[in-house]
């Protein structure tokens, strides 16, 4: 592991970022060009950030989720889309644990000659070990038929890290994109997203690269992470509404005072100061858990991803309430914050379903048997036979 | 003053320089210990919580961040975080002198003289003396500027009148860190002065309070005409607002510590009670328990968080109130979530559809109601949060 402090990170990422980027970029995003998305991914790459969760000995800066709770705390404050876990760091999540093909495939994704992303997300946002991730698609051993819906910037892949069944035994494998791959690109409301449903026509597979319980248990860890990251980045969004929030309210003028100056609107912006607090300790706390193998990390990470969906709605709402009128116009660009807000809540699992998760976690913990291993075994149970499947 | 070494007689401090490690020492310690329960009756409640304390100070586990020429291990003050959470998941009860280990014996430390050193750490952290804090008065709650308790100077000392009000423990303490008026023509917040006063002292005169609770952990204290000598006034005269301000941020560190730990004792009861129940068919309880345990992941990260702070160096008054806040939010919504489990039973009729007994979490549900009003209002850490974190302006006329 690298003897680097996180704050490093955050800070090198906001000197970056804060020249580089923000709202005016962001609106721009969703129109950008495959040599536009290059230029913006080599320039990432110049940074590292696509290798910082990446293993040292696969050519990565070895970095923690200590490091990558940091980076995305930065991402989330200058509306940077593109680089969540969920889509363009996971796929070297995966691909830095699986075989040859994968290691070669990661290193083409590393130099931006073929991105890779992840294709497993769950669409209604039910339970951490939902059977989303491995229904959905018929694989036969050598090609993927069927449809994975809501992936975030598919339209950019060369290749597709897929999480499916074959004969009822969980698998995660690499799919190129070619003439059996088709998308539909989803409209969204959030600039930062970009979302499409994709089909598979019997895809040929580049490999399979994890199968049975190393495929639960790699996903397992995988939503941990992304729980943490999505938190995070939702930590430097609400970072970003407060301080809008304190601008405005300074500059504003009514009854011959800045409306900061009235009690009410002190008490909510004192309000999202205690909220943003609270999640940001539980945000380093999730990390921290990770990085040092604690048991209790993807618990933890669960508290920290519904935490953030409770506190990134609150603060959302009321920014836009405390910048009045001029919040609800495209003139304002708080909308672009809110609207990500609502994507942000959305990943990682919905709030109510891990939290139901999270007390069936705690009182696993209380008689003493590991969540991580409990919780595999109750997702092999949900994994079915898909159709035509072959060994 | 006596010094405790490395190894006591038998064997049960090691200096442990390692955080984990001593939370194993501790740990392991705790587990070997007969666990007293607090008895009902208060006043036996008091002997057995002082015999407590005190096997906890021959072992070497009061004072872990005092400095070691006062009697502490000079351990950090991660050590004291440590050790509340491991006494909290055993059920161990505080310290009795905790407002003498948390409060007045570190504000003694920065500010006492050497012969006030001498006369009052070691028996704070033995608990042979308890001590009360006579801050709030009737017409000085959340503007504790405004306090009238006069101390007028006499031959050899001061004479003391006027009351106090939410004095916690007042009743079983035998002294009482005061603050008073010296100087009743200076500006509020001068002129006013820090006591260290024998309850025995004749002219005091204790009343407990009976809260919404049915306890009666506070009290009104009566000073009249109380005659102490000068060697009572902790540093310099027309200082105490300066010493008291610091008592208050010394307090909310180990505060939100041992809050944290005795409210993880309660989400474990909870989660005991819980896993009888048939908690995978019942949607609800699931959610309900998720809530509780997400809120006790946040106050652990957040009171982890602080002590990471204060070893810093880096921990501000002014951010003690975003702690508070938070802490009294998360309290709150912890036990309004168990008093909506305690259903129909919630004001403790009868068993309650998990086994948990009403009364006692009734008691719990209305002692949480007080989270946001002790130590300053919630609406106070609101307003000093806007004032000195945010510096926000202010309305005209505001105080």
């Amino acid at each position: 592991m690298a003897e680097i402090d996180p704050l490093e990170v955050s800070e090198g990422a906001y000197n970056f970022l804060a020249r580089r980027w923000g709202p005016r970029e962001a609106r721009h995003y969703q129109s950008e060009s495959p040599v536009e998305f290059l230029a913006r991914w080599r320039e990432f790459n110049s940074l590292a950030w696509h290798s910082l969760y990446v293993p040292e000995d696969l050519g990565g800066l070895g970095f923690d989720e200590r490091h990558l709770a940091a980076l995305f705390e930065q991402v989330g404050s200058f509306l940077v889309p593109g680089l969540s876990l969920d889509n363009f760091l996971g796929a070297p999540f995966f691909l830095a644990r699986g075989g040859h093909a994968a290691a070669e495939q990661l290193g083409r994704h590393l130099a931006g000659e073929s991105i890779a992303i992840v294709a497993a997300q769950t669409v209604d946002g039910s339970d951490n070990f939902s059977p989303e991730p491995w229904d959905g698609l018929e694989f036969d051993g050598r090609s993927l038929s069927g449809e994975r819906k809501l992936v975030s910037f598919a339209h950019l892949a060369d290749t597709f890290v897929v999480t499916t069944c074959q004969v009822g035994v969980p698998v995660i494998v690499l799919c190129r994109v070619g003439p059996e791959v088709s998308l539909n690109r989803l409209p969204t409301i959030d600039v930062c997203d970009a979302p499409a449903n994709i089909i598979l026509d019997r895809a040929p597979i580049v490999d399979v690269i994890f199968r049975g319980s190393e495929a639960l248990q790699l996903f397992a860890d995988y939503m941990t992470v992304v729980r943490i990251v999505t938190a995070a980045e939702m930590l430097g969004l609400c970072r970003s509404l407060l301080n809008m929030s304190i601008t405005y309210s300074q500059e504003r003028v009514a009854f011959g005072k800045p409306i900061a100056a009235f009690q009410a609107l002190r008490n909510l912006l004192a309000q999202m100061t205690t909220d943003i607090h609270g999640l940001s300790t539980i945000v380093k706390a999730s990390a921290r858990a990770v990085a040092t193998g604690d048991l209790g990390a993807p618990a933890m990470a669960m508290s920290a991803k519904v935490h953030a969906a409770r506190v990134g709605k609150r603060v959302s709402e009321t920014a836009l309430q405390i910048h009045g009128g001029i919040g609800f116009t495209d003139e304002c660009d708080l909308h672009l914050y809110f609207k990500r807000s609502m994507t942000l809540q959305g990943i990682g699992g919905e709030d109510r379903a891990l939290t139901r998760t999270r007390g069936r976690l705690a009182l696993d913990d209380f008689h003493g048997s590991d969540p991580i291993i409990a919780s595999a075994e109750r997702a092999s149970d949900n994994c079915t036979p898909t159709q035509g499947g072959m060994a | 003053m006596p010094s405790r070494g490395d190894t006591m007689s038998d064997g049960s401090c090691r200096d442990t320089t390692d955080l984990e490690s001593f939370r194993i020492e501790f740990r392991n310690w705790l587990l070997s210990q007969d666990i007293p329960h607090p008895p009902v009756d208060a006043k036996d409640q008091v002997l057995v919580l002082r015999a407590w304390q005190r096997r906890l100070y021959d072992a070497g586990y009061i004072g872990l961040h005092w400095p070691e020429k006062y009697g502490g291990r000079g351990k950090g003050i991660l050590f004291s975080a440590v050790a509340a959470q491991e006494m909290a998941k055993v059920g161990a009860p505080p310290p009795i002198g905790k407002i003498g280990i948390e409060v007045v014996g570190p504000t003694i430390i920065r500010y006492g003289s050497a012969e006030q050193k001498m006369r009052h750490l070691h028996p704070i952290l033995t608990g042979d003396d308890i001590w009360c804090l006579g801050f709030s008065e009737p017409g000085a709650g959340s503007d504790l500027a405004a306090i009238t308790t006069r101390a007028n100077r006499v031959d050899k000392g001061f004479v003391i009148s006027g009351q106090k009000v939410w004095t916690s423990f007042a009743a079983d303490a035998s002294w009482c860190a005061l603050l008073t008026r010296t100087e009743p023509d200076a500006p509020r917040h001068q002129g006013l002065s820090y006591f260290l006063v024998p309850m025995d002292a004749p002219g005091i005169e204790v009343k407990p309070i009976v809260q919404i609770t049915g306890d009666t952990e506070f009290c009104e204290v009566f000073f009249d005409n109380v005659a102490v000598s000068e060697d009572t006034v902790l540093g310099d005269i027309n200082m105490g607002w300066t010493y008291v301000l610091s008592s208050l941020d010394m307090e909310r560190g180990p505060f939100i510590m041992r809050r944290y730990a005795e409210l993880g004792v309660w989400a474990s009861e909870l989660f005991e009670a819980a896993s009888h129940a048939n908690i995978v068919s019942q949607v609800d309880l699931a959610e309900d328990i998720g809530l509780v345990a997400i809120l006790l992941d946040i106050l652990g990260s957040a009171s982890y968080d602080t002590a990471e702070s204060l070893a810093r160096g880096t921990h501000t008054m002014e951010f003690g109130s975003v702690e508070k806040l938070l802490f009294s939010q998360i309290e709150q919504d912890l036990f309004s979530i168990s008093n909506r489990l305690l259903g129909r039973h919630r004001t403790g009729v009868s068993g309650s559809p998990l086994g948990l007994v009403p009364g006692r979490w009734a008691n719990g549900y209305l002692y949480s109601r007080a989270a946001s009003i002790y130590s300053g209002t919630d609406q106070i850490q609101l307003n000093i949060i806007a004032d000195r974190v945010l510096n926000l302006p202010r309305s005209e006329g505001h105080g």
